[in-house]
């Protein structure tokens, strides 16, 4: 079996720089190491080697000294590698990454297997591999667990999802991208290393590859970065000093005080909700879908629309007014019961592509589906939801419109020059907010995590009756009617059999909870993890976790907070022995946060609503004292 | 008085250590400051109520486990309070002693002080350092281990091959005596005149006494430190809390290491493993080349050690991260190497392989670590294993409570150490006891561990210890080279010392602390009777 494997050297800490004039990466004088994620490519492809014979060759794009990365692939049981690097290439966006290398890979004879690493640590956009996939016309699966059987012809994968697992037959070639969880990347011997030292690294420029002069690198990409700047989150900060008890009595009595707003905010959220949504001059909504405006793809769950569309709508519509354009939810498959609900959270329109029932919403259908309905509309910008399909559809469908993505947005806002989407996100693990624009290509695509926007309007309101357009008649004046536009989609090719679904085991979800004891790398062992869990208990909350100890393996992914993790919006989040480094505060969306840290420094004090400089065990035993 | 609080049961976790040694105390006291500290110690002096001092309670003896009396806990003494450059250009910087290790280092590496309360001198100096660019050696398993813990039992650790112990990085401590004084001691300036001691106190008082007639062990050793002319803070360094409390210390930093980088071997039996450390540690053997590096620190897991990992793994979901063992392994030795140019690691790699090759080794049943990420790993795994012996002796406890951890760190030199490896190995195999031995091979003392399920296994685990000890009394070592005699290791230092050396240390002890409150309970066994 001949197996690729795609590789990327990052920086081993994100507190890299960005060239203040081109705004790409300084990647000279950093110390570089294989992205993490990665590693579980590479080893998963030598485990599969040793199953069922064949080669490994990884790939690589990147400076010259990208070789030592390759080296060490090498070193783990790789058997070759194949180095691009070109000037030619510098300044690349995801999608001329995903082409150069599926330019590379062609001329090398395409694979029966291309593994990738989930995402990388430095862009953390998970983008590379569904474009590659979309580049070389394969069908990709995203965030595979563990590759059950695998032959010559086809395997069986079982795959995360935003609901638990599937597991999923692939016809061969395919490529996969895969979790940390799908096994435990090897150390290499000494014997490998010196392979890895010996080995020959093939090394491909840009006329190797074949790709055009100007198609690749910065030229060759459709987002340009505009702005990059340290990110500043400030909050007034209370500190509570004295002793851990009384840092303990204090902050209970501070949170005590705090509790009416809490339950006000709650009487806020309904009475918004119940309020009819904020519209644009009302005589100019429009009764057909023009040109330029702005679409939401609406993912369906097994329960219905993701709650995520809704927020999308809502930012899409105060965008919309800005842009004097409507507002057109779009709906691949489902039933148009769903589409009320839309029109009620900011939707002028829905557009519905009609599609054969399906167990799962697969990439390449809903790719298609979505490249006509484009291809006929022409919208400005297109949203996506950063679920865990939307991250998976999004670049596969950038890659086939040939327009620029930009992922996990935290802000967007339209520039009122230009009227271009200006897209705002987290890079380098947060340590950099940089602002992205995509001008040249349409439309402008994003994704945004759950949460980070809000929704307006709500499902309280008394469902309207759905009218249905299958041309464009006359448009109903009264206020909350349904415009439904239906397209009839040919059959697609997939990605993927369906074969079951594996319900996630019973978890708490920290994506609900109004009270969250977040513990981090400083929490100091496992009898202050229990503590923690037994404060949450008390205060009828759950424990959720930062990084490092996901990582570690200490805490469930499921537990974690932050831009890899959860985005979550509790009315208290109380972190224990947490930095609070941006990346870690982009997932955080609290009405009140407070911090318990030793070091005075940790930036998560900056961000805290109530700072206690304290040991977390001693905290959390006066604490759970008098509680 | 507030500072100090009767015990109840909110603080019964202050009753024992990491050994599980369970001890009683009828008070507890958190001094924030020397002030504080000393105000407890007079009050201890004047009501007669014996103290036992507490760092983090990462010790495996019992020191910490508090025998009646008042728990002397100094977590709330936990600052770094300044630091200074010296003419020779050594960097020293002052912490109260219940300073974790783990903060130490972190500070260091990211440059984050709480500079509060510091002089100019120390800010001064603070501005001239790096990040990363000092570190503090002693590299004891438990990093959550406080200072004054590991000063107390002058704790070593892996890298102390190359660094030596707790002993030799401290500069200068500030001890308050037994009747709430206070000693400013510095190394280099306070000395014993021969056997003589004429100790000043803060105060200007004059502490004056003889020092016992003997030295001892020139090995490493965690115990008391006697020579002629000796420093007098060496006195408090290694003596567990019974000649005095330390309130201050003053510890001397080395430049980080550029790079640090390490690889594991699995060998198909001990003896293969043993040839290994002696090549590593640099004694000549026929036939085999030269080690290319000295290495910063040695450890060695025996086969029990890794099965009981291996065991470990389906329980404990944290160690599923673990990596995964070659085939048919026995046991593994874990080198640590420094280097300035991580570009002469294919070099030091290939010289590595001959050596595995000669000794019978396999340069294929290897894990190589050549950054911090993969060193990680690698030092992950070495912390399995007396994790996983705090997790097994825990159940344990829960059907026999005398269980405690019964691990031995005795040390010998290096022409005794396979002698004494032997022994531990026959003597553990004659019996059927669960046991595993892993530790710091490169200092000659590993750590035997037996894992008593009962009461009797447990007894009779103190019985092989005590041979043992007399073992390595007969070679001429240490029965505690890093953790201490404790309260689990008393009768192991009557055996090394002997009643009589004992008896003169005691007194040692007691003009220093004429009521006997210091430290009740450790070294000396129930010390009114020596």
């Amino acid at each position: 079996m001949k197996i690729y494997v795609c590789v990327k050297q990052v920086p081993a800490s994100n507190e890299t720089l960005l060239d203040p004039v081109t705004h790409t990466i300084i990647r000279e004088g950093t110390q570089s190491i294989l992205n993490p994620f990665d590693s579980y490519a590479v080893e998963e492809a030598v485990r599969i080697k040793a199953r069922c014979g064949g080669t490994v060759t990884a790939f690589t794009m990147g400076i010259p000294s990208a070789e030592g990365t390759l080296r060490r692939v090498i070193a783990v049981g790789a058997d070759n590698a194949v180095l691009l690097t070109d000037r030619a290439f510098a300044g690349s966006d995801t999608l001329a990454t995903a082409r150069t290398l599926a330019a590379a890979m062609k001329r090398k004879g395409l694979p029966d297997l291309i593994l990738c690493g989930r995402m990388a640590t430095d862009g953390d956009t998970a983008q590379v591999g569904p474009m590659l996939a979309e580049c070389l016309d394969l069908p990709h699966v995203s965030d595979v667990a563990e590759i059950e059987e695998v032959n010559e012809t086809e395997c069986v994968v079982r795959k995360m999802t935003d609901d638990g697992y599937v597991r999923l037959r692939v016809r061969l070639p395919v490529l996969l991208t895969v979790l940390k969880e799908i096994n435990i990347p090897r150390l290499p011997s000494v014997s490998g290393v010196l392979r890895g030292e010996k080995a020959e690294v093939a090394r491909m420029n840009r006329e190797d590859t074949g790709m055009e002069a100007g198609k690749t690198g910065l030229n060759g990409s459709a987002t340009r970065v505009v702005r990059t700047e340290r990110p500043v989150i400030t909050r007034e900060t209370v500190w509570i000093e004295g002793t851990a008890r009384e840092q303990a009595e204090k902050l209970k009595g501070y949170l005590g005080s705090r509790n009416g707003d809490s339950t006000d905010l709650t009487e806020t959220t309904e009475k918004e909700n119940s309020s009819t949504p904020p519209r644009r001059v009302q005589d100019d909504r429009k009764t057909e879908i023009t040109p330029g405006g702005i679409w939401v793809y609406c993912e369906q769950g097994p329960e219905g629309i993701r709650p995520v569309a809704y927020e999308l709508l809502g930012k899409a519509t105060g965008l919309a007014g800005e842009m004097k354009q409507t507002v057109t939810a779009v709906l691949v498959g489902g039933a148009e019961e769903e589409a009320v609900s839309l029109t009620a959270c900011g939707a002028d329109q829905v557009l519905l592509a009609e599609i054969p029932a399906e167990e799962l919403p697969d990439e390449r259908v809903h790719t298609a589906a979505l490249e006509k309905l484009v291809g006929k509309y022409q919208p400005a910008i297109l949203l996506l939801g950063a679920t865990a399909f939307g991250r998976s559809l999004a670049p596969r469908l950038a890659a086939r419109l040939e327009t620029g993505l930009t992922a996990d947005c935290t802000g967007l806002e339209i520039d009122p020059e230009t009227g271009l989407l200006r897209q705002t996100r987290p890079a380098f693990g947060g340590n950099l907010m940089a602002t992205i624009v995509c001008p040249e290509h349409k439309p402008q695509m994003a994704t945004v995590r759950p949460k980070v926007f809000q929704r307006i309007g709500g499902l309280s309101n008394r469902p309207p009756t759905p009218l249905r357009h299958e041309y464009i008649p006359e448009r109903s004046v009264q206020p909350d009617a349904v415009n439904i536009f239906r397209e009839k989609m040919e059959t697609a090719e997939r990605c993927f059999e369906f074969l079951e679904r594996i319900p996630a085991a019973e978890e708490t979800d920290i994506g609900t909870a109004d009270v969250l004891i977040s513990v981090g790398q400083g929490i100091g062992g496992a009898e202050n993890i229990a503590m923690a869990e037994e404060l949450a208990r008390k205060m009828g909350g759950t424990v959720s976790s930062s990084r490092p100890l996901v990582d570690s393996g200490v805490m469930p992914y499921s537990r974690q907070v932050g831009q890899t993790g959860k985005t979550v919006a509790p009315k208290l989040y109380l972190a224990l022995g947490i930095s609070g480094a941006i990346q870690h505060m982009a997932g955080v969306a609290a009405k009140t946060i407070v911090a318990v840290n030793t070091d005075p420094d940790a930036p998560i004090f900056g961000c805290a609503d109530f700072a206690v400089r304290s040991d977390c065990g001693e905290f959390l035993r006066a604490m759970l004292d008098e509680n | 008085m507030n500072l100090i609080r009767k015990m109840s049961a909110e603080y019964a976790d202050y009753l024992f250590d990491e050994s599980r040694t369970m001890g009683s105390a009828d008070y507890i006291a958190f001094p924030a400051n020397e002030e504080e500290l000393a105000e407890v110690v007079r009050w201890c002096a004047e009501k007669q109520v014996p103290l036992t001092a507490q760092g983090a309670l990462t010790g495996l003896a019992g020191g910490a486990s508090p025998e009646r009396g008042l728990v002397l806990n100094l977590q709330r003494m936990n600052r770094i309070l300044g630091m200074r450059k010296d003419p020779d250009g050594i960097y020293y910087v002052r912490v109260q002693p219940g300073l974790r290790l783990a903060q130490l280092r972190r500070a260091l590496a990211v440059k984050a002080f709480d500079v509060a309360g510091w002089d100019e001198e120390s800010i001064g100096t603070l501005k001239e350092i790096a990040p990363g660019q000092l570190f503090f050696p002693p590299d004891p398993t438990e990093p959550t281990a406080s200072i004054g813990g590991m000063a107390s039992c002058n704790a070593c650790g892996a890298r102390s091959v190359q660094y030596g112990c707790t002993r030799a990085h401290i500069h200068a401590l500030r001890v308050v005596l037994a009747d709430g004084r206070i000693a400013d001691l510095e190394r280099g300036k306070q000395k014993a005149d021969g056997r003589k001691i004429r100790m000043q106190t803060t105060d200007g008082n004059m502490l004056e006494t003889t020092l016992p007639s003997f030295e001892t062990p020139e090995i490493k050793d965690a115990g008391f430190f006697i020579r002629q002319n000796m420093d007098l803070l060496d006195l408090f360094i290694g003596s567990q809390g019974t000649m005095g409390i330390i309130s201050e210390l003053e510890l001397k930093l080395m430049p980080a290491p550029k790079h640090l980088w390490g690889v594991t071997a699995f060998f198909p039996d001990d003896e293969c493993a043993l040839a290994y450390v002696r090549v590593v540690k640099g004694r000549p053997d026929p036939g085999v080349p030269r080690f290319p590096r000295p290495a910063a620190s040695i450890e060695f897991f025996d086969k029990n050690a890794l099965d009981m990992v291996q065991r470990q793994k389906a329980v404990t979901p944290a160690f599923r991260q673990l990596q995964e063992l070659p085939e048919n392994y026995c046991s593994a030795v874990y080198v640590e190497l420094n280097d300035d140019d991580p570009g002469e690691i294919p070099e030091v790699l290939t010289a590595l392989a001959e050596v595995l090759t000669a000794v019978g080794g396999d340069p294929e049943r290897t894990w190589v670590a050549r950054d911090a990420l993969e060193l990680e790993q690698l030092l992950f795994f070495r912390h399995s294993v007396p994790e996983t012996i705090d997790l097994i002796v825990e159940e344990n406890r829960k059907k026999e409570p005398c269980i405690t951890i019964l691990s031995t760190d005795m040390a010998v030199d290096d022409d005794h150490f396979d002698e004494l490896f032997h022994i531990y190995k026959k003597d553990l195999q004659a019996s059927d006891l669960p046991w595993i031995i892993f530790g710091h091979i490169g200092e000659n003392h590993v750590h035997p561990n037996i894992l008593a399920r009962d009461r009797r296994e447990y007894e009779q685990g103190h019985q092989i210890f005590e041979k043992w000890a007399r073992d390595v009394h007969r070679m001429g070592g240490s029965i505690s080279a890093e953790h201490g005699a404790g309260k689990i290791k008393r009768r192991l230092a009557l055996i090394m010392y002997g009643e009589e050396r004992l008896k003169e240390l005691y007194a040692l002890k007691r003009a220093f602390d004429p009521q006997g409150i210091l430290g009740p309970g450790n070294i000396f066994e129930n010390g009114e009777q020596v």
